[in-house]
């Protein structure tokens, strides 16, 4: 009930609150669930027959199907990253260790860029947090500004793995990924900005 | 030349509910008892006959005190000229309601 409550907009408020009223009824007779269930499709019907029902739920999409799950990949890489240097167990450094002069070289930079590295992927997971936020907000001017950060930290981090063992795939992949994610702010509020304005007559 | 549609069983279950009552108010959970129309059917149509000046919906203060007031739903003149109009068969006295 609370998803259909938070999905009915500002001019359906009335709507929502005479549906939140009899679900406390329909529960006593124990059809709730079917009855939030119904107020669940009314609610998404309401916003898919509105442009701006459709910004609100492409919004929301691209900000928990696109940039939170990127923030997870990154916090979760951070994490992962930083208790193999915590526990001073990380089988990559250990195989290159091991390895020839070249492998001990990489080994060696490996080491020293690591901490830079984390720190730089808690900040791009923080980023993509704020953005996905700012994103279903409709506050396009923060999100840009995060995007312009989380652009900054993936270039210090591309910087970071060129100095390690720069490989053209690797660091291509998270262009592409960057600049894709960067295009997508202007487009969203261009669309947003379109359909806002009046109808030219 | 304009055409009316006929009303979805489902419009005519809810007027047929709201009909029978003449001009008492309904509560939206009411008439899902008596229509058998699940609240993803019903509150559609309780919105598109309240935009269309069929039914009226007013907060109305519960019999229990203390109980936040309910969204209540009550045919208007213009629903029972609707019901003539398309010819619904209904039990009860639309007189009571209609002008």
């Amino acid at each position: 009930m609370a998803v259909a409550l938070a999905l009915m907009r500002d001019h359906d408020r009335r709507w929502a609150q005479a549906m939140a009223l009899e679900f406390e009824h329909a529960g006593r007779d124990g059809h709730g669930l079917r009855f939030a269930w119904g107020c669940t499709t009314v609610a998404l019907q309401r916003l898919t027959g509105s442009s701006a029902g459709w910004h609100l739920l492409v919004r929301h999409a691209v900000a928990v199907v696109v940039l939170l799950p990127m923030a997870l990949f990154h916090l979760g890489c951070a994490m992962h990253g930083l208790r193999c240097w915590v526990l001073d167990r990380d089988p990559y450094l250990a195989a290159l260790e091991a390895g020839d002069a070249g492998q001990r070289v990489i080994a060696i930079a490996y080491r020293t860029w690591s901490p830079p590295i984390l720190l730089g992927l808690v900040l791009l997971g923080g980023l993509h947090i704020l953005i996905a936020w700012r994103i279903a907000a409709s506050d396009w001017h923060r999100a840009r500004r995060g995007m312009i950060a989380a652009a900054l930290v993936v270039a210090g981090l591309l910087a970071c793995i060129a100095a390690i063992h720069p490989t053209t795939w690797g660091m291509m992949l998270q262009g592409v990924a960057l600049a894709a994610e960067m295009l997508a702010v202007p487009i969203l509020a261009a669309w947003q900005a379109r359909s806002a304005s009046p109808a030219v007559p | 030349m304009t055409r009316s549609r006929r009303p979805s069983k489902q419009l005519l279950a809810l007027l047929e509910a709201l009909a029978e009552r003449g001009g008492q108010w309904w509560h939206g959970y009411e008439l899902m008892k008596q229509t058998g129309l699940q609240s993803g059917t019903l509150y559609p149509l309780l919105m598109r006959m309240t935009e269309r000046g069929l039914i009226e919906a007013e907060w109305r203060e519960p019999e229990q005190p203390g109980r936040p007031p309910r969204h209540a739903y009550r045919l208007t003149a213009a629903g029972v000229a609707y019901i003539r109009e398309q010819a619904i068969p209904v039990q009860s006295d639309l007189r009571i309601i209609g002008a």
